[in-house]
């Protein structure tokens, strides 16, 4: 860049200060949710078979829920989770909950606990065991294919896992009828691979929109039984389930950012064109 | 010493690999019981890890301290933190509305979930700085890239339902293409690595290297 | 029907009273009924979870009963009167590929069944029973194509060519038992094969067994034991079986009583692909080790990302500031990791040589003590042991977030000129290496994560996309073995896009067994 020359608007934008940008994306968050606008939500196939299937199970049948995630992926994830479990306590299902990730145990404790609330007669150890954290991620799974009450001696509150009469009827991975993992990294993969190919058990995920991306090849190979991915995903859940909550509201937002940084690039490559007729223009004026 | 740090490591690598993968074609029970027992056994081991990790922290912290190195005072708070922490759960546990269940809640979740948000930011900003079509190629890319992130969010549903349609097809083929390419590549990656640490040609991992 | 009876004796005699007169009214008004098949039927059968049915329905019942089979379409009075086609070819045999608990038995299909007509397996110790229900299942389900990993041979070969013809179910340990909470009226006196044990544990004033210590928030009180008796599961051995398939009601039972042995077997042949697979894969790339021995002059195509290692290196010794080294978020257990441990190994060689100081904070407390030994034997084969600092290699946290905080303090206090982030990574990967891109550092990242990779490649310098990462210590050692593999690698490779190929052709023509051949049965 010519140093006497003072920069011009198109460099000025292109050079533009991040927290301006970080600025916009703020307000681009809050001002929808504020003000929401009711954007129309379609379901996605992926996340219809995962309704379908649990919708269409017989009531009790035994569902095994897994909470791989921590609070850094709480809004996006926590509120499919409550969802996915609000509909699976409707219909009746046996619910068992394991956590994989050390921080996600207060989180599903807490999602208990507020369907509890909706849901007084739904009981521990007989409708459903929160059998907390285990160390050893994959290994885990591996060692749940033998025995929940063997890998989970006690259970999150501490009660001894094996005569609870839940258990009777599902003590290991392969009683499961489905499986619903919600995962904000790749132990997804190994529920996969040492759950629902080793026991053959149906398996959906729940997941970040970030990595959502990487579970597409096993939907089409069927080893996922279905996605529900991001925010996006959630809100798909809780209409299918019409109780509309916290994902819903913030579609909007996602909405609006997603339309902010599609304006930014094309804003920014817009520029960075005219930057290039701009340096021949000038070269050719030098000349 | 030399044996023990060297060769014992490398037969025990053998070992156990051929034997877990002997165990994956036998369906006896004998077979179903080594593999649960190794299980456990990873558990165990695993769980002890937990100490040096602890002993690591204070240790690098602590020294910091020591040696009052620059933000020393950061260190310090780590190590008030990891000390109230563990102090707190274990006289109150840990489950909601105990004090450590407190700090989870209305602390450690509101921060965790800062740093995840401040993914939003960074994606605008690298996307303005860095999402440029300088190339055919990087064009194609950045067209597909605009319509899967409009097309998977309501606005895209409201701007024209074959927005969403067509975010999906890309999703679902050329994606996916892409996608499989770099999984089977990295599988027989792996699969090679594994096979050369079985063997004991690949023992960098162990430390002295070859 | 079970379910009325159960627990109530008088209602249950009546009912089952009531059905004998209704069967013995259709066996006189039909002269249908008359045939003959010598075999033994159970009236109405124990289902499981109700053993004390099973107890007084048992030989006796299994003796009195009577066979309807081929029966005619009756009237309109006898509705329940239809014919109950009657299993055939049957045959029994050890679970082959199991653990030795289990037997099957198979049969034909009848064409265009439906969920009308049940099939019932009934299993005993001995020949005279007693029976207990193992399997029940609708007739248009259990087919022989679900069980490949058992059948592998009908799986692979015969599959297409009939299919649906043969019914199979598998009969394992069967866990039975119905018993109240303190385990004093168990309805069913021990079975044979079966040890149940009565709960001898603490148990409280009213007699019921409580958990030892566990106090009932909502009581105060101990809570109380669900765990009443052990019923430990069948030994395994000879079985009987006994067959039988059921229509309104009516029942016709197969005239043999099948008998059997369970044994284990030592190797799964449901899995011989994947052997044969893994040990042709194995030994290519044995073959190229030792080819390389021979002939270690090997071509590698050059690899950018790692040609620019020396250049980081010499960037930050020139500046006096350090170099930050990330294993990637998973533990040991997982390849990418050990494949960054291993970059770690020669990194730390070459950053003794330029005496440059080396910063590797790990989330795994195994990586951290693998990663020291790494490092420390890394300053020691290039002749610097004194240079080694223990404290560089550090643990930060296990949590994913609190981690990338972390590191990104790092970066803005120590502002280091070359940041390395090998191995896997998640969400998190954006905010280190934008963090990483504003203090200006040299950056060269290297992951199998796909999910990542667009973020890497926006943010960093070079980038190791997928399999360099693990091509990268042969590439930086140039070790003729190590680069043997690589070769051997990369013929499967050839491999796998020669049949994905052949088999994208054969199945758009149809051929569709090529497709089983690969699929991993177990």
């Amino acid at each position: 860049m010519d140093k006497e020359r003072k920069p011009s608007f198109v460099e000025r934008f292109l050079q533009m200060d991040r927290r301006i940008i970080y600025t916009l994306v703020a307000l681009a968050v809050a001002i929808p949710l504020l003000f929401p606008m009711g954007l129309p939500i379609k379901v996605t196939p992926e996340v219809r078979s995962v309704y379908d299937t649990i919708e269409n199970l017989p009531a009790g049948s035994n569902i095994l829920m897994s909470v791989d995630f921590d609070p850094a992926s709480q809004p996006e994830l926590y509120p499919m989770m409550k969802s996915v479990m609000r509909h699976v306590v409707r219909k009746g299902h046996k619910l068992a909950i394991t956590v994989l990730w050390p921080n996600g145990v207060n989180l599903a404790a807490q999602c208990i606990e507020e369907l509890k609330l909706e849901f007084p007669e739904w009981t521990n150890t007989v409708d459903y065991v929160f059998l907390g954290y285990q160390v050893g991620g994959a290994i885990v799974i591996m060692s749940v294919g033998n025995s929940f009450s063997e890998t989970f001696p006690k259970d999150y509150y501490g009660q001894s896992t094996a005569g609870m009469p839940i258990i009777k009827e599902f003590n290991k991975l392969g009683e499961a009828d489905y499986m619903v993992m919600f995962e904000a990294g790749n132990s997804g993969d190994w529920w996969i691979v040492y759950g629902t190919e080793v026991h053959d058990v149906p398996v959906a995920g729940g997941v970040t929109a970030v990595v959502a991306p990487q579970y597409y090849p096993y939907l089409q190979a069927k080893q996922l039984n279905g996605i529900i991915g991001g925010l996006k995903g959630a809100a798909e859940y809780e209409k299918l389930t019409e109780v509309p909550a916290l994902a819903t509201s913030a579609m909007d937002s996602q909405s609006m950012v997603h339309a902010l940084i599609f304006v930014a690039i094309v804003l920014a490559n817009i520029f960075a064109l005219m930057l290039v007729a701009e340096k021949r223009r000038r070269a050719q004026e030098g000349r | 010493m030399q044996f023990l740090r060297k060769q014992f490591p490398v037969m025990l690598a053998f070992v156990m690999g051929m034997t877990m993968f002997i165990r994956e074609f036998v369906p006896a029970k004998f077979s179903e019981r080594l593999y649960y027992g190794f299980t456990n056994w990873a558990i165990v081991i695993t769980g002890f890890a937990a100490v040096f990790a602890i002993l690591s922290l204070l240790h690098h912290h602590m020294n910091k301290v020591r040696r009052r190195a620059q933000g020393y005072g950061y260190s310090v708070i780590t190590i008030l933190a990891f000390i109230q922490m563990i102090i707190l759960g274990l006289v109150f546990s840990v489950e909601p509305r105990t004090p450590a269940g407190w700090e989870y809640q209305w602390m450690f979740v509101p921060m965790q979930a800062t740093m995840f948000a401040t993914l939003a930011f960074f994606i605008a900003s690298a996307a303005f700085r860095a999402f440029r079509a300088r190339t055919w190629e990087a064009l194609a890319l950045l067209i597909a890239g605009l319509i899967v992130m409009i097309g998977r969010v309501p606005i895209g549903e409201y701007i024209s339902t074959h927005l969403g349609t067509f975010a999906d097809w890309i999703m679902n083929n050329p994606n996916m293409a892409g996608f499989r390419g770099i999984v089977l590549g990295v599988a027989l990656a792996q699969v090679a690595i594994a096979v050369r640490i079985i063997f004991g040609i690949e023992r960098t991992y162990m430390g002295g290297g070859d | 029907m079970g379910y009325l009876l159960k627990g109530h004796k008088p209602m249950r005699n009546l009912i089952r009273l009531a059905t004998l007169i209704i069967i013995l009214a259709c066996l006189c008004s039909l002269p249908a009924i008359g045939q003959e098949t010598g075999a033994e039927v159970p009236d109405k059968p124990a289902a499981a979870g109700e053993p004390g049915d099973a107890e007084e329905a048992g030989p006796e019942a299994l003796e009195d009963a009577d066979i309807v089979i081929g029966m005619e379409p009756a009237g309109e009075e006898e509705a329940s009167a239809v014919e109950v086609p009657l299993p055939s070819q049957v045959t029994v045999g050890d679970l082959p590929n199991d653990d030795g608990t289990a037997v099957y038995l198979t049969w034909d299909a009848f064409p265009q069944e439906t969920s009308d007509v049940t099939y019932t397996v009934y299993l005993a110790e001995s020949r005279d029973g007693p029976w207990f229900e193992a399997v029940s299942f609708p007739a248009n389900e259990e087919y022989m194509e679900e069980y490949g990993h058992y059948f592998p041979g009908f799986f692979w070969f015969q599959k297409a060519r009939h299919p649906k013809s043969r019914h199979v179910v598998i009969v394992e340990d069967v866990r039975i038992g119905e018993f109240n909470r303190t385990g004093e009226e168990i309805m069913l006196p021990e079975p044979v094969g079966f040890t149940i044990e009565p709960n001898v544990g603490p148990k409280n004033e009213d007699g019921e067994p409580i958990e030892p210590g566990v106090i009932d928030e909502l009581t105060g009180e101990e809570v109380v034991s669900q765990k009443f008796v052990e019923v430990e599961p069948r030994k395994v051995g000879t079985m009987f079986l006994k067959l039988t398939s059921t229509v309104n009601g009516e029942t016709a039972t197969y005239p043999e009583i099948l008998e059997v042995g369970a044994r284990q077997n030592w190797f799964d042949t449901g899995r011989l692909n994947v052997l044969i697979f893994a040990v042709l894969f194995g030994a290519t790339v044995l073959y190229f080790i030792a080819r390389a021995r021979r002939d270690p002059d090997l071509f590698i195509r050059k690899i950018s990302g790692l040609d620019a290692v020396d250049e980081a290196i010499g960037r930050a010794t020139e500046m006096g500031k350090p170099i930050l080294y990330l294993n990637g978020m998973s533990s040991l257990a997982d390849l990418p990791t050990l494949a960054a441990l291993n970059i770690l190994g020669r990194v730390a060689r070459r950053v003794a040589n330029y005496e440059s100081k080396l910063t590797v904070p790990c989330r795994d407390p195994i990586v951290l003590t693998v990663a020291q030994e790494i490092v420390k034997a890394g300053y020691a084969d290039a002749g610097r042991p004194d240079a080694y600092n223990a404290d560089d290699i550090f643990f930060l946290t296990e949590d994913q977030f609190s981690y990338a905080a972390a590191v990104c303090g790092i970066m803005m206090r120590d502002k280091p000129a070359a940041n390395f982030f090998m191995g896997y990574y998640y969400a998190e990967s954006l905010i280190l290496a934008e963090t990483g891109a504003s203090t200006g550092a040299i950056q060269i990242a290297g992951t199998d994560a796909p999910t990542q990779l667009p973020f890497f490649v926006t943010t960093c310098d070079y980038t190791l996309i997928g399999e360099e990462l693990y091509a990268a210590s042969a590439y930086l050692s140039r070790e003729p073995l190590v680069l043997g593999s690589l070769k051997g690698q990369d013929m499967a490779k050839v491999f796998m896009m020669f049949m994905i190929v052949v088999g994208t052709l054969l199945m758009t023509f149809g051929v569709n067994f090529v497709k089983d051949l690969f699929k991993a049965l177990g």
